[in-house]
């Protein structure tokens, strides 16, 4: 799984980190998690609102900081609400 | 479309750059105009100031538009604006943003919006009243004029020629290359409007010093009382060694008045009415403005208001 936290490096966007990192230690999935910091990188992959997050290659997320229990649901693949 | 011209103003708190923005509406009415509007605060004062008929306005509050938290919003507003049919654009930014990195929001737009503006440079407001002091002691001041084309030099009727002759060393120092200028209530010459600034570039981009760590604390003040101006003036004096700036619309017993405060200089200037006073306060020592003001206020004025983050 590939996954790109995207944010221009403010405290929601370091809370979303943390937060995927331990949703996906509890799902003990294999995936990259990757830092998207640099603005024309944001701009390149169509974010509108940070921070955001992208799930191979789709942005599931974008302006929130879900909690993990809702990132182990959006992570093992069911609808985000 | 043709291309829009694009400028940024830059300058300390309450060096003019909204006068100037004003001058330049007056005078040419015959342009299409967009302004991006930044203020540190969660009230749009400047905004509200400059606001009429025919303008296309976006305001980005809450911080810089270079601060990480929110250049990309920046860039999305010129992004936005960049659809429309203008003629120029002007993007006022707040007094402590430091726009080091105005290249990268520019190449940012151009990727999100293809060549819609023709970059006419960053003019940068010096208070000439007050800039050796503030250029020791804030480093945005420096970096604000070290990243400009042109440095205006303003309030030139409030010093002598020896203290402007000081000032404009001073800048020269920080930037060997601007334009320099000089004017009194932000009034330049429209002409320098027509020169290639671009080319006089000092400083080359890198990270602005805005970050949501260092974004300084805002207060504002909401109050329906009509106020006696003496009490008042005494109020601020109290604050004001606490505040980078103060700025807002008060009803006072001489009538609704325009407030702006810039180091100990306390300006009035009439105004139309508004539904209820506001003063946004710029903190200087953070949140405990709060208590600053607070005490200063019931201390010296003792009537209802309200304080809000």
């Amino acid at each position: 799984m590939e996954i790109k936290v995207i944010g221009t490096g403010c405290e929601k966007c370091n809370r979303l980190y943390q937060n995927v990192q331990q949703a996906v230690n509890e799902l003990g999935i294999t995936a990259n998690i990757e830092k998207v910091e640099e603005l024309m990188d944001i701009v390149r992959l169509g974010v509108m609102l940070t921070p955001a997050l992208m799930v191979d290659g789709k942005i599931v997320i974008t302006g929130r900081v879900p909690d993990v229990k809702s990132l182990l649901s959006i992570l093992s693949g069911n609808t985000d609400k | 479309m043709t291309q829009k011209k694009l400028y940024v103003l830059t300058g300390f708190l309450g060096a003019g750059k909204t006068s100037l923005l004003l001058h330049l509406l007056n005078n040419i009415s015959n342009e299409k105009i967009g302004i991006i509007q930044n203020e540190f605060g969660k009230l749009g004062i400047d905004g509200e100031i400059i606001h009429r008929n025919g303008i296309e306005m976006t305001e980005i509050n809450r911080g810089s538009i270079f601060c990480s938290c929110l250049k990309l919003s920046f860039v999305q507003a010129l992004a936005e604006m960049g659809k429309l049919d203008l003629d120029t654009v002007f993007v006022e930014s707040s007094g402590l943003a430091d726009p080091s990195n105005i290249e990268e929001i520019l190449e940012a737009t151009r990727l999100l919006a293809g060549d819609v503006y023709r970059f006419q440079g960053v003019v940068c407001l010096i208070d000439s009243v007050n800039f050796l002091g503030q250029m020791d002691d804030i480093e945005t001041v420096d970096r604000q004029l070290a990243h400009c084309n042109m440095a205006v030099i303003n309030k030139v009727d409030l010093v002598d020629a020896t203290q402007l002759e000081k000032v404009i060393t001073a800048v020269r120092k920080v930037n060997p290359i601007c334009r320099i200028t000089t004017c009194k209530n932000g009034m330049i010459d429209l002409s320098l409007l027509e020169e290639d600034l671009t080319s006089l570039q000092w400083a080359s981009c890198e990270d602005s010093l805005n970050s949501e760590e260092n974004k300084p604390k805002t207060i504002s003040l909401e109050c329906n009382e009509t106020i006696n101006q003496e009490v008042f003036t005494t109020f601020l004096q109290r604050v004001l060694p606490d505040c980078y700036r103060i700025k807002g619309f008060f009803k006072l017993d001489s009538g609704w008045n325009q407030v702006d405060v810039v180091e100990k200089l306390i300006d009035y200037k009439t105004c139309s009415p508004h539904e209820f006073s506001q003063i946004v306060f710029l903190s200087k020592i953070g949140p405990k403005v709060i208590r600053s003001i607070d005490n200063a206020w019931k201390e010296i004025v003792s009537l209802p208001m309200k304080l809000k983050n």
